[in-house]
């Protein structure tokens, strides 16, 4: 009986603190190893590997790696998805770097494949600009500034009141308010765009955008790459939004959401 | 016997003759020591004043036993010191020996009376002989009416008014006046310059006036040594006597450049140490040889040499050369150990300074400007501590441009050097490929390794000679080993392509092509590895969706060796935790606000302000009584009570309630607005206070509790009432 219990401990305590250890050397491993398989010119297996690794472990290098790894498969919607998912985990400035390189890269190819066709080109087209507005500054040094002005400016009414005689305070009240305000705008902007607005990446050159779920519905080709908005759905059709206000049904399989 | 142990032995024999009849032949002059007995007197003054001292040097030589002074009618001797050393030696000539021997003494004399004096002649004596004399030395001692009236003068005079700061001036104070015995002279000072007096270069004498009276001049010469770059000024030279200051020359200006740079040598003349024998320590900036292709590595090495005996404490670089027209890499080596070589004929040791790889940008003559060090040595020298600069010499060197004959067409001007290339192909399974799909991918694995430029290195070509494969970059540059150390720049440069045949059929692979210029053979090299026969199976492949797009640009090498961590750790921004706390510091504002506000209000309205005054100031009252109480001070606490109910009065209505009687008090607060029934127990409570202040302390303790908190509650209800104010 004791024998039992100490057995039944021992398992208990090893479930309980090796998988985490074990995980991440699995997953450096794993990585190394998708790692080779790109040296080697084997994408595909390449690009499993990274997914089995992001399964675990959300890191902006993987993620740029199996954007590379798609997009040396000619597969540019996947590897801008897995671009724009990398971005979004806000990763180190150097892999943020690659990150936007290689994402911009893509969407010059994915340009240049449908510059004959005006709509898919305007589709194509980078974001609105009020999204270029918001998120012309990274979230961090955004909330850094937000927060220095935003204390800047209380301090400056503060001290309105409490020191009367120092000169200059309604300038520089006016002057931090302003600012604290803009980026404050902006920072709600980023965070109200990523919380309230779902949106997708289409990821296959095969994409129909249809009036109504079910194949047999009419539709057009969707260009490869570009984001759209969700708008509902279940777990084999989404209703999307096009930037220029169109809406469809597509296969959720052909969406990859952000 | 003498011949074997003297080979030449009768050599020594006719010499030992000819020395013997030198000696004793009176005929050989050669042997004569020669030399004339000689004997002279000089004075630096042969015009003086009565009462000026005159200082004759006498000075004699060759063959004498004593010198014989004259008799001094015209002078008193003062005193006397001897100067010279007096030699001797023995010398052969003329078949005897004689004595030779110099003598030298100063002699300080003063005249007697006024006039032309002579003074001497002095005289040698040898052997009871007269063997020389001098000639009588005239002096001429001037009466007073023939000295000049004219007060001491002073002036300054510089040989150059510019100099650079290596270089010295020469500063000459003359003075001059009617009589100058007694005077001082204190020399020009600055701090701005160093000086030091010329010895030997005194020189007086004298000179007529216009009225043609003699006057004196004396001359100083200085050494000025400028310690800093600019334009400044050299106090004046002054004379005073017994302290007191009687002339001061006129202040110059003299302008210090900075020092003029060397001018630079060969590459050829640099390499010769021979231009630094003498020197205790230097710096000396090599290279390997004095020319280099554009593009080719070389090192540039500063060495610090310094005498053997010495030792540096501390080397520090001061300024670094600029190296204009070449590519500049910094070697982090080490100095490495002490070495020694020789410097002409001095031992001197040196160390390595600094190390810097170069490669010349274009073709022309480049200046390897100095580089100078900072050095703190001590040792035989007699450095001490202090910190010392020194300055390696400029050189120059010739970049040459790449030869035009047999120069490939397209050839990259950076490859030089010498390389080795090796080339594998490889299919997706790592194995040489003989059989392939269409549409599957080999890599073509290209390795350069050799010595020269490899960082300017541009990717071999691949040339598909079938025209039946695609063929890509692959970034390869973790693959790269390059090493820059003493010996330049080596290692390897890794390239990477990946075919895809497009079309089935027995293909070749594509050749690879690699050019390079040969430095040391100096003409141009082609490695070329030519590709394998490969059977293409599969269909054809046609229109590839996107090569045109991708082939102008391509994405970033993937991330290889990175530790992965979570990333995704939510934004903290996106929390409502994030915009609660933002709007913590709002709430204080708010509070800074209110207070001020309320402030504002408050200063507004004078009647609640007194009347937050009176109730304030009855509240700090009542704490008194308290304590009054607590101290059974009887009298106290209620003479205390009285003055915070007449003081409440006073303070809120505003009318003077001290010396009123009770019912005037009641009849003027009643006048102002306060409930009747409340004055009742207000008049109350007075007359309660009076009679308590001679009641028996022990029987009123109880009775003062009770009254303070019925005088709190009094206050407070007194507060409430709305009054009129009197005027």
């Amino acid at each position: 009986m004791t024998r039992g219990w100490l057995f039944s401990m021992t398992l208990f305590l090893a479930a309980a603190t090796t998988p985490a250890w074990a995980d991440s050397v699995d997953n450096q491993a794993l990585f190394q190893e998708a790692n080779g398989a790109y040296g080697q010119g084997n994408y595909q297996d390449a690009a499993k590997s990274y997914e089995t690794v992001l399964k675990h472990l959300k890191d902006g290098a993987v993620y740029l790696n199996l954007g590379n790894a798609y997009y040396r498969q000619d597969q540019f919607g996947h590897a801008v998805h897995a671009y724009r998912q990398g971005l979004r985990l806000e990763p180190p400035a150097r892999i943020r770097t690659s990150l936007n390189r290689n994402l911009e890269t893509t969407q010059s190819v994915l340009r240049s494949r449908y510059k004959s066709g005006k709509v898919k080109s305007q589709l194509m087209d980078n974001e609105s600009l009020l999204y270029t507005i918001t998120h012309a500054i990274g979230r961090e040094l955004l909330t850094t500034s937000f927060l220095v002005f935003w204390l800047m400016f209380l301090t400056v009414l503060c001290l309105r009141r409490l020191r009367k005689k120092m000169a200059g305070l309604g300038v520089s009240a006016i002057t931090t308010g302003l600012a604290a305000l803009i980026l404050g705008l902006m920072l709600w902007g980023q965070v109200h765009s990523e919380q309230s607005i779902q949106s997708g990446i289409v990821l296959g050159e095969g994409t129909i955008l249809r009036e109504a779920p079910g194949k047999q519905s009419d539709g057009e080709a969707l260009p490869e790459g570009i984001e759209v908005r969700i708008i509902d759905g279940n777990d084999t059709w989404i209703r999307i939004a096009l930037k220029n206000e169109r809406e469809g049904w597509v296969q959720s399989q052909d969406i990859g959401q952000l | 016997v003498i011949r074997r142990i003297f080979p030449y032995g009768h050599c020594l024999i006719l010499a030992g003759l000819i020395l013997t009849l030198s000696w004793m032949s009176p005929l050989t002059g050669w042997a004569d020591p020669g030399g004339e007995t000689t004997i002279s007197v000089t004075t630096t003054r042969a015009i003086v004043s009565p009462n000026q001292q005159i200082e004759v040097r006498v000075e004699a030589k060759g063959t004498f036993s004593k010198i014989l002074k004259p008799t001094l009618t015209n002078f008193s001797l003062v005193s006397q010191r001897r100067e010279g050393s007096s030699g001797f030696s023995i010398s052969f000539g003329g078949g005897r020996t004689r004595q030779t021997r110099s003598k030298s003494y100063a002699l300080v004399l003063k005249p007697l009376r006024t006039g032309k004096l002579s003074l001497g002649p002095f005289r040698l004596e040898y052997n009871g002989k007269i063997v020389a004399k001098s000639a009588p030395l005239n002096i001429h001692v001037l009466s007073q009416n023939q000295i000049s009236k004219r007060a001491p003068q002073i002036s300054m005079k510089l040989n150059r008014s510019r100099i650079s700061i290596e270089e010295r001036a020469l500063l000459t104070v003359t003075v001059s006046g009617g009589n100058l015995s007694g005077l001082r002279l204190r020399p020009p000072t600055s701090r701005f310059f160093e000086l030091t007096e010329r010895k030997g270069k005194k020189s007086s004498g004298a000179k007529k006036d216009a009225q043609g009276r003699y006057m004196e001049t004396a001359t100083f010469n200085y050494v000025v040594r400028p310690n800093r770059v600019g334009t400044y000024a050299l106090q004046g030279a002054e004379i005073s006597k017994q302290r007191q200051s009687i002339v001061v020359a006129k202040p110059l200006t003299l302008k210090v450049t900075a020092p003029k740079p060397k001018p630079a040598v060969t590459s050829e003349a640099n390499r010769a140490l021979k231009r630094h024998i003498g020197q205790p320590y230097f710096i000396h900036a090599s290279i390997p040889r004095n020319s280099y292709y554009v593009g080719e590595p070389f090192i540039i090495t500063w060495r610090l040499f310094y005498d053997q005996y010495s030792s540096i404490w501390n080397a520090q670089i001061e300024s670094t050369p600029q190296l204009k027209g070449l590519l500049v890499q910094d070697l982090n080596i080490e100095s490495g150990a002490k070495k020694s070589r020789l410097v002409g004929s001095q031992m001197m040791a040196f160390k390595a300074v600094d190390h810097r790889i170069a490669r010349g940008l274009s073709p022309g003559i480049i200046t390897i400007d100095p580089m100078i060090l900072k050095i703190q040595a001590a040792g035989a020298e007699n450095f001490g501590m202090r910190w010392r600069k020194v300055a390696s010499d400029p050189f120059t060197l010739e970049i040459k441009p790449l030869p035009k004959k047999g120069q490939p067409a397209d050839f990259n001007e950076a490859v030089v050097g010498q390389f080795q290339m090796n080339v594998s192909l490889a299919d997706e399974h790592g194995q040489i490929p003989k059989t392939m799909k269409t549409g599957r991918r080999a890599i073509l694995d290209i390795s350069i390794t050799g010595i020269g430029n490899l960082v300017g290195l541009k990717a071999p070509r691949v040339v598909d000679t079938s025209g039946s494969f695609t063929i890509e970059s692959f970034p390869s540059e973790n693959e790269d080993q390059i090493l820059q150390d003493r010996t330049g720049v080596h290692g390897k440069r890794a390239f990477k392509f990946l075919i895809v045949p497009q079309k089935p059929g027995n293909m070749v692979s594509p050749d690879v092509v690699f050019d390079y210029f040969d430095p040391v053979r100096e003409s141009y090299k082609s490695l070329k590895t030519k590709g394998r026969l490969i059977e293409i199976t599969g269909s054809p492949i046609v229109g590839s969706t996107d090569s045109s797009g991708r082939s102008q640009q391509d994405i970033g090498p993937i991330l290889p060796n990175v530790t992965l961590s979570h990333h995704d750790k939510g934004h903290f921004a996106g929390t409502s935790l994030f915009w609660l706390l933002a709007l913590c510091p709002l709430g204080f504002l708010l509070m800074v606000e209110g207070g001020w506000r309320y402030r504002q209000f408050v200063g507004r309205n004078p009647e609640l302000r007194r009347a937050k005054g009176a109730l304030g100031k009855a509240r700090k009252g009542l704490l008194e009584a308290q304590s009054l109480m607590d101290s059974a001070d009887v009298k106290g606490f209620f003479g205390q009570i009285t003055r915070i109910i007449i003081g409440f009065f006073e303070d809120k209505a505003g009318f003077p309630a001290t010396g009123m009687t009770h019912d005037i008090l009641r009849t003027t607060a009643s006048g102002a607005g306060f409930d009747s029934k409340l004055l009742d127990d207000v008049i109350a409570e007075l007359e309660n206070a009076d009679f308590a202040r001679f009641a028996p302390a022990a029987t009123l303790q109880t009775q003062m509790k009770e009254t303070l908190k019925r005088i709190q509650a009094m206050v407070e209800e007194l507060d409430r009432s709305p009054v009129r104010r009197s005027s």
